[in-house]
């Protein structure tokens, strides 16, 4: 079995006899397996959602062909042979053929972004697009920003932000940071959360209502720890609170480009 | 029979509420927890089929408070993230069925058939002998059953066929 990315980092960390980084090791192995848990978590219910969604109008166009059947469908064919279409009422077929075409589209979506993510987890350094990597927990988020009544809306930009980094860390670090904003919220809030790439960094703003919420009064360690691994990985997030507003931004360096 | 839908995706329970439509179920559809209490205020249905993660209320707390204000409801779960901990607990809350989506069409209606035959016997026996002046009896009936209910040993085995 190859040694995971929390692996190493602890036998470095015992190795250099660091108590303060092995206790991290542990913390970072403990985070990875919750964001980890809360993807698989949040992937598998969407996807189970899309499978109802074409269980339900493959079974409703089922229902539709068995009435006909009934009531008498091959002479309903042989008019609508003879009339191309003009007496058979097919819309209901095409909207069930439609449903089912784009739910299958959304859960290869998230089964291929699922993999991604699963690929990223073992990996200790790579270069990636941060977008496609913010892309791949998204659905987590939005599962989140869902329970807690939180409307979010993410827009990521077009092009590619590479970064150099350590991928699964880079993913725990986003996904803590936002989803700490997010439970910071009230119930019926909205956030929005856009990417872009400015000179020599790739930035993530979440824009909230009222004052950035900082750190969450029942795990202020969670909110240290997300910080911490963000700041190990040359990143930096800072708050600004405007006209009834604030913007949280996370920026990490560019591949090639830091500073 | 009245039946609520409660789910958030609204393709989705649209599209349920035609099929069992189609098999003589007939349907009201709201599409999260609290439109859902707000409807049982205004008028009970016999049986609710209720998602668990919706935005706002979360289902689980929907069939909490029914437990305490509306105990009569029959409820049946239906979820696309049911956890054992999830089914355990609703069981505790005395859901009357649990299912995992994508469920059979035909085996969702059963249930909801069981879980109207359920309340249906379960409110006559106890009017009979609380008509017979039996109300202790009237009572241990609703009791009891409500027991077997949780067990799960009264109509779903008889509605699986």
């Amino acid at each position: 079995m190859s040694k995971t990315n929390a692996d190493q980092v602890q036998e470095e960390a015992m190795a250099t006899g660091k108590a303060t980084d092995v206790y991290n090791s542990l913390d970072l192995r403990r985070a990875q397996l919750e964001v980890l848990s809360k993807v698989l978590g949040d992937v598998t219910h969407d996807a189970q959602n899309h499978l109802a969604i074409i269980n339900e109008s493959a079974g409703w166009m089922g229902d539709l062909l068995n009435l006909k059947k009934k009531k008498g469908f091959g002479r309903i064919v042989a008019l609508f042979k003879r009339n191309r279409g003009q007496h058979l009422d097919v819309e209901p077929f095409f909207e069930g053929l439609k449903s089912i075409h784009k739910r299958v589209g959304e859960a290869a979506t998230l089964t291929r972004r699922l993999s991604r993510f699963g690929d990223r987890m073992d990996k200790t350094k790579a270069v990636i697009d941060a977008n496609q990597a913010f892309e791949e927990i998204r659905d987590a988020l939005l599962g989140q920003a869902k329970e807690r009544g939180v409307r979010l809306e993410v827009k990521l930009a077009k092009e590619a932000a590479m970064v150099e980094t350590e991928p699964a860390a880079f993913q725990l670090s986003m996904f803590g940071n936002i989803a700490q904003l997010i439970e910071g919220q009230e119930k019926g809030a909205s956030l929005a959360v856009e990417t872009d790439v400015n000179e020599d960094r790739f930035h993530l703003h979440v824009t909230g209502p009222g004052r950035s919420p900082g750190s969450l009064p029942d795990d202020p360690v969670a909110e240290g720890f997300s910080r911490e691994i963000l700041e190990k990985l040359g990143g930096e997030i800072r708050s600004q609170s405007d006209d009834g507003k604030y913007v949280t931004t996370l920026a990490f360096p560019l591949a090639g480009r830091e500073t | 029979m009245r039946v609520l839908l409660v789910d958030d995706e609204i393709e989705f329970v649209n599209t349920l509420s035609n099929r069992l439509g189609m098999r003589g179920i007939k349907t009201d559809v709201v599409h999260n927890g609290q439109q859902a209490l707000d409807y049982v205020a205004d008028s009970e249905p016999d049986v609710m089929v209720l998602d668990l993660k919706m935005p706002g209320l979360h289902g689980m707390e929907v069939l909490r408070k029914l437990s305490k204000t509306n105990p009569d409801i029959q409820v049946v779960i239906l979820t696309g993230h049911g956890t054992d901990q999830d089914e355990e607990e609703a069981q505790r809350l005395r859901a009357f069925d649990y299912l995992r989506k994508p469920a059979d069409i035909d085996t969702l209606a059963d249930r909801i058939r069981g879980a109207y035959k359920f309340k249906a016997e379960k409110t006559m026996a106890a009017v009979a002998f609380a008509e017979a002046g039996e109300f202790e009896t009237a009572k241990d009936i609703a009791h009891e059953a409500d027991k077997l209910q949780t067990t799960g040993e009264l109509f779903k085995d008889e509605n699986k066929d």
